[in-house]
C-alpha cells in the first residue's frame, strides 16, 4: 500500500509520466496493493541509491539496467526511471537477448522466466562490476548478489556480500540493514 | 509617585540609588537571561535538526525498501537521548512509518498528523517537522518532540544566580549611598538644620559648615553670606531703633521743658505785664498827688517860716506838715513801685550800706529776731540811689519780721557774681553779666505756690487790715527794676522764704567818697524863668528862688514864658520849666525857642517821670539839667546854684 501510494507520487513528479499508473491511485480511496513487480522495479530503481559504481571511462555512457525473463518487471521500470539519472547518467533500460549483452550492463535482473540462463549470465559478469539481482531461491549460491524473497507475505532482500565486494561494488549499510539476510562477511570497503 | 515628596531626602536619595541600580541590573540579569534562553533555544533546535537529519537519513533505506523495523530500530537509538519524549517517522504520504517510544512508558502518545517543516517551542517542549531528503526526492517527515527540562533546569539557576546578584548589588548600592551621602545628603541636612533654626529661633548666628567646593558649597556659602547680611541689617536695624527711642525720650523731655518753660515764661510775661499795668495806675495817680502834697509842704514851710506865730498854731501846723509828709511818703512809694521816682545815682558799696543799716534794723526787727550777715570781703560796689537801696534792705526786713512773729533768724547776704547765659533762661527778667547778689532770708512761715506770683503787686497783702499797706514788696520790685535788676524768691511754707536782689555792678573803677554833710543852701542874684503849668507848684518853687535871692519871673504856659521872655530879654539867665505843658509847647519845645534867641542859657527841666528823664538825655539838646518832681527845696537851690554855675 504505502509502496503504490510511493510510486504514485514517483510517477507524479515526473513531468513524463503515463497516464497508465497515474490515473487509477489518485482516484480511489482504498487502492489496491501494488503487485509483486511493480514493488520489484521499485526496487530495483532504489538500488542504484545505495550502491557506488566505478566511475565509467566515458563520462556520458548511460547506466544501463538489463532485465532479463521478466518482461512486466522491465515495463514498470521503464516507467519508473523515465527522466530519472543515476549519479548523473542517462538510464537505459533493455533486455538481455545475448549473453554477452550483460557485459554492458551496471545492474541486472534475471527473473524466474530466464532460470536456465542465471549461472550463464551470472559467470559471464564473475568480478565486473555489475550488480546481480535476481529471484531464485538459489541465486545467491550461483554467485549472485542480491535475492528477492517472498517471507511472511512480505518481500524481503536477501544480499550476498562476497559477490559484492569480489564485484569491487560498495554496498550502502542502509541497505544491508533492510536485507532480510547477509551473507558473507561484511569488510570495510577496500580502496 | 505621590508618597515620593513626603519622604526624607536621605530615604529619596537611597531610594533612587537602589531602584536605578535595581532597575539596571534587573534589565541586564533579564536582558542576559533571555539572551541565554534564545541562545540554548537555538542550540536545541540545531540540536534536533541534526538529530532528525541523521535520523531521516538512517531511515532512508527503511523507507526506500519499505522497512518499518529498520525503521524502529532506527529511532529506538533515541533512548540514548533523555529529553526525547516521542519520534515519528512518516512516510511522504504522511503515514505513521515508525514511531518512538514503541513500547515502554510514555508509548501510549499519539503522533500528530504529520506536518510541513518547522519547529515550535510549546509550554513545556518543542516539536519539530523535518522532511527526510534523498538526493532530490522526499522520502518522508521526521517528527521529534523534546522536552525543555534541561531548559528549565538552567534557566532556573541563572533566575536564582540573578536573584543573588540583584540582593549584594543592592545590598552593595545601599552600602555606597550611605557613603556618598555624606558628600551630598549631609550638607543639605545641615543647610536644612540651620535654616530651620533660623526660622524658628531668629538665630542668625549660625552658620553651616561648608564640606564640599561644589554646587552645594555654593549654595552654603551664599546662604551663609545671606545670614551674615541679615545678621549686619539686625544689627543696623536695632541701632537704629535705639538711636530713634533715644531721640524721641530727648525730644519728648525737650519739649516737655519746652513747654513748661513756656508756660512759666508766659506767666512770668503776663505777670510783668500786670506789675507795668498797674504801675501806669498807680505812677499817674501818684504824680498828681505827689505834686498837690509838694506844694502843700512848700506851703507849710513857708507859713512855719513866718515870724509871729502862736505857739499853738506852729503846734497844729507841724501835725499837718507832719501828715502831708505820711501822704508823700505813700506817694513816693507808690512812685518808686511805678519807676517815677528820680534816682541819684551814685556809686555805692552795698556792704558798706548794709553795714550802716544794721543797727538800726536790730533795734527795728527787735530782740526775737537773730540777724545775721554773710557779706562779701570787700566793697561790692553798684551804681544806685542809696535811699532808694535803703528802702529795699528795709522792706525785705521788715517783711521778714512779719512773716516771723515768733521771731527766727533773719539771715543777711551779698556777693558778686557772674550771670551766664544759661542761668537767664529760668527768669525772664533776668540777664547775662556781671551782678552783686543781696540775700535776704528769713526761717518763718513761708508762702504757698498761689501766693507768690502776687507778692510783688502793690497793696496786695497777707497780713491782717492795717498792719501792712501791701506797699513793701512792691516798692522793693519798682526799685530794683529801676536799676536794671530784679529779683527772685524762694519759699517753703513753714521753712521760709529767701529773697535775692541782683543788681548790676559797677564796671571796675572804684567809687569815690560819700556825700559831705549839708552845708547851708547857695543863693544868687540871677534872673530866672519859671515855667510850670500847676500854679501852687509854681508859686512855691518862685517864692523859694526868691527867698534865695534870686530874681523871678514866672509863667504857666510855655507861650506865656515866650511873652514874658519878650518882656525881659536879655535879663534871664536861666530857664526852670516843667516837662509836660498845656498848648503844645513843652519844656524841651520851650528850652530850644530860646537857645536860639539866647544860645547860652541855662536850663533845668523837672519833671515826674523817669522815662521822660531818659529820653530828654537821649535827645540832641545838650547841656540840660534834669530835676526830678518832688523836689525839696534844698535839691532846688543846689541845683539851679550849680547850672548857673556851670560854665
Amino acid at each position: 500500500m504505502k509502496l503504490r501510494s510511493s510510486l504514485v507520487t514517483v510517477c507524479r513528479a515526473s513531468l513524463l509520466a503515463g497516464a497508465l499508473l497515474v490515473r487509477g491511485p489518485v482516484a480511489a480511496a482504498e487502492p489496491p496493493p501494488l503487485a509483486e513487480h511493480q514493488i520489484k522495479a521499485l526496487y530495483l530503481f532504489n538500488f542504484t541509491k545505495y550502491v557506488e559504481w566505478p566511475v565509467p571511462a566515458t563520462a556520458a555512457a548511460p547506466f544501463t539496467i538489463g532485465i532479463s525473463g521478466a518482461p512486466e518487471v522491465k515495463n514498470d521500470l521503464l516507467e519508473i526511471t523515465r527522466g530519472k539519472r543515476v549519479q548523473g547518467r542517462e538510464i537505459v533500460v533493455r533486455s538481455i537477448t545475448l549473453t554477452q549483452d550483460v557485459k554492458v550492463c551496471q545492474l541486472v535482473f534475471i527473473g524466474m522466466a530466464d532460470k536456465p540462463r542465471i549461472r550463464e549470465l551470472l559467470q559471464r559478469v564473475q568480478d565486473t562490476a555489475v550488480l546481480t539481482v535476481g529471484e531464485a531461491d538459489n541465486f545467491l549460491a550461483l554467485g549472485g548478489m542480491v535475492n528477492f524473497v517472498r517471507q511472511e507475505n512480505k518481500l524481503r532482500l536477501e544480499i550476498g556480500l562476497d559477490a559484492v565486494q569480489r564485484a569491487r561494488l560498495v554496498m550502502s549499510a542502509k541497505l544491508l540493514a533492510v536485507a532480510g539476510q547477509v551473507k558473507g562477511r561484511v569488510e570495510p570497503p577496500r580502496k | 509617585m505621590g508618597f515620593l515628596p513626603t519622604f526624607s531626602i536621605r530615604s529619596k536619595q537611597m531610594l533612587i540609588s537602589m531602584l536605578t541600580s535595581g532597575v539596571a541590573l534587573l534589565l541586564a540579569s533579564a536582558g542576559f537571561v533571555i539572551y541565554d534562553r534564545v541562545t540554548v533555544q537555538d542550540e536545541m533546535k540545531q540540536g534536533l535538526l541534526t538529530l532528525a537529519a541523521m535520523l531521516g537519513n538512517n531511515s532512508t533505506g527503511a523507507l526506500d525498501f519499505n522497512d518499518r523495523k529498520v525503521a524502529h530500530e532506527v529511532l529506538s537509538a533515541l533512548k540514548a537521548r533523555s529529553d526525547i519524549t516521542a519520534a515519528c517517522i512518516y512516510t511522504k504520504e504522511g503515514e505513521v512509518f515508525a514511531r518512538y517510544p514503541q513500547q515502554g512508558p510514555g508509548a501510549e502518545f499519539a503522533p500528530p498528523p504529520c506536518q510541513p517543516a518547522g519547529h515550535r517551542f510549546e509550554h513545556d517542549r518543542i516539536v519539530l517537522f523535518q522532511p527526510i531528503i534523498q538526493g532530490d526526492e522526499q522520502l518522508g517527515t521526521i517528527f521529534l518532540q523534546a522536552n525543555l527540562d534541561a531548559l528549565s533546569q538552567r534557566m532556573h539557576q541563572y533566575y536564582k544566580i540573578a536573584g543573588g546578584v540583584l540582593l549584594a548589588a543592592m545590598l552593595m548600592a545601599f552600602l555606597l549611598s550611605l557613603w556618598f551621602q555624606r558628600f551630598i545628603t549631609v550638607p543639605i541636612l545641615h543647610l536644612v538644620q540651620a535654616t530651620r533654626s533660623v526660622a524658628r529661633q531668629k538665630d542668625y548666628v549660625v552658620r553651616v559648615p561648608k564640606e564640599s567646593a561644589d554646587e552645594l558649597g555654593q549654595l552654603i556659602d551664599d546662604f551663609n553670606e545671606m545670614l551674615a547680611q541679615i545678621q549686619a541689617r539686625d544689627a543696623a536695624l536695632q541701632g537704629a531703633h535705639t538711636q530713634l527711642e533715644q531721640r524721641v525720650i530727648e525730644r519728648t523731655q525737650e519739649l516737655q521743658a519746652e513747654v513748661a518753660e513756656r508756660k512759666r515764661v508766659e506767666g512770668q510775661l503776663l505777670q510783668a505785664q500786670k506789675m507795668e499795668a498797674v504801675g501806669q495806675l498807680a505812677g499817674g495817680i501818684a504824680h498828681d498827688f505827689n505834686n498837690i502834697l509838694a506844694a502843700t509842704i512848700l506851703q507849710l514851710d513857708l507859713v512855719l517860716d513866718e515870724p509871729g506865730l502862736s505857739p499853738q498854731l506852729q503846734a497844729d501846723l507841724r501835725e499837718v506838715e507832719k501828715g502831708a509828709q505820711r501822704a508823700a511818703e505813700l506817694t513816693r512809694q507808690l512812685l518808686l513801685f511805678s519807676r517815677r521816682q528820680i534816682m541819684q545815682i551814685k556809686p555805692l558799696d552795698l556792704n558798706e550800706v548794709l553795714a550802716d543799716l544794721l543797727k538800726m534794723l536790730r533795734r527795728l526787727l527787735g530782740e526775737h529776731i537773730d540777724i545775721t550777715l554773710h557779706g562779701e570781703p570787700g566793697p561790692l560796689w553798684i551804681d544806685a540811689d542809696a535811699g532808694m537801696m535803703q528802702q529795699v534792705v528795709m522792706n525785705l526786713c521788715v517783711n521778714a519780721r512779719d512773716a516771723m512773729p515768733q521771731g527766727g533768724r533773719l539771715t543777711l547776704g551779698t556777693r558778686a557774681l557772674e550771670v551766664r547765659p544759661s542761668d537767664v533762661l529760668a527768669n525772664t527778667e533776668a540777664r547775662p553779666g556781671r551782678f552783686v547778689c543781696l540775700s535776704v532770708a528769713d526761717s518763718g512761715c513761708g508762702m504757698d505756690p498761689q501766693t507768690l506770683p502776687h507778692i510783688f503787686e502793690p497793696f496786695f497783702t497777707t497780713k491782717e487790715i492795717g498792719r501792712g499797706t501791701g506797699m513793701g514788696l512792691a516798692t522793693v520790685y519798682g526799685i530794683v527794676k529801676q536799676h536794671q535788676g530784679w529779683v527772685e524768691v524762694e519759699s517753703a511754707v513753714n521753712v521760709g522764704t529767701a529773697f535775692r536782689v541782683y543788681l548790676p555792678a559797677r564796671p571796675a573803677a572804684a567809687s569815690g567818697a560819700s556825700a559831705p554833710a549839708h552845708p547851708p543852701l547857695p543863693r544868687g542874684s540871677e534872673t530866672i524863668l519859671v515855667v510850670e503849668d500847676d500854679e501852687p507848684l509854681r508859686k512855691l518853687s518862685v517864692m523859694t528862688l526868691q527867698r534865695l535871692g534870686y530874681r523871678v519871673f514866672e509863667a504857666s504856659t510855655g507861650a506865656a514864658a515866650l511873652r514874658q521872655w519878650n518882656d525881659y530879654e536879655g535879663a534871664i539867665a536861666l530857664l526852670l520849666t516843667d516837662m509836660v505843658m498845656p498848648e503844645g509847647i513843652n519844656g524841651l519845645d520851650l528850652a530850644q525857642r530860646l537857645r536860639i534867641l539866647k544860645p547860652d542859657l541855662k536850663v533845668i527841666v523837672s519833671t515826674g517821670y523817669s522815662q521822660e528823664m531818659a529820653r530828654l538825655s537821649a535827645s540832641k539838646e545838650r547841656d540840660l539839667t534834669f530835676l526830678g518832681k518832688p523836689y525839696e527845696m534844698r535839691l532846688l537851690a543846689i541845683t539851679v546854684r550849680e547850672c548857673l554855675d556851670r560854665v
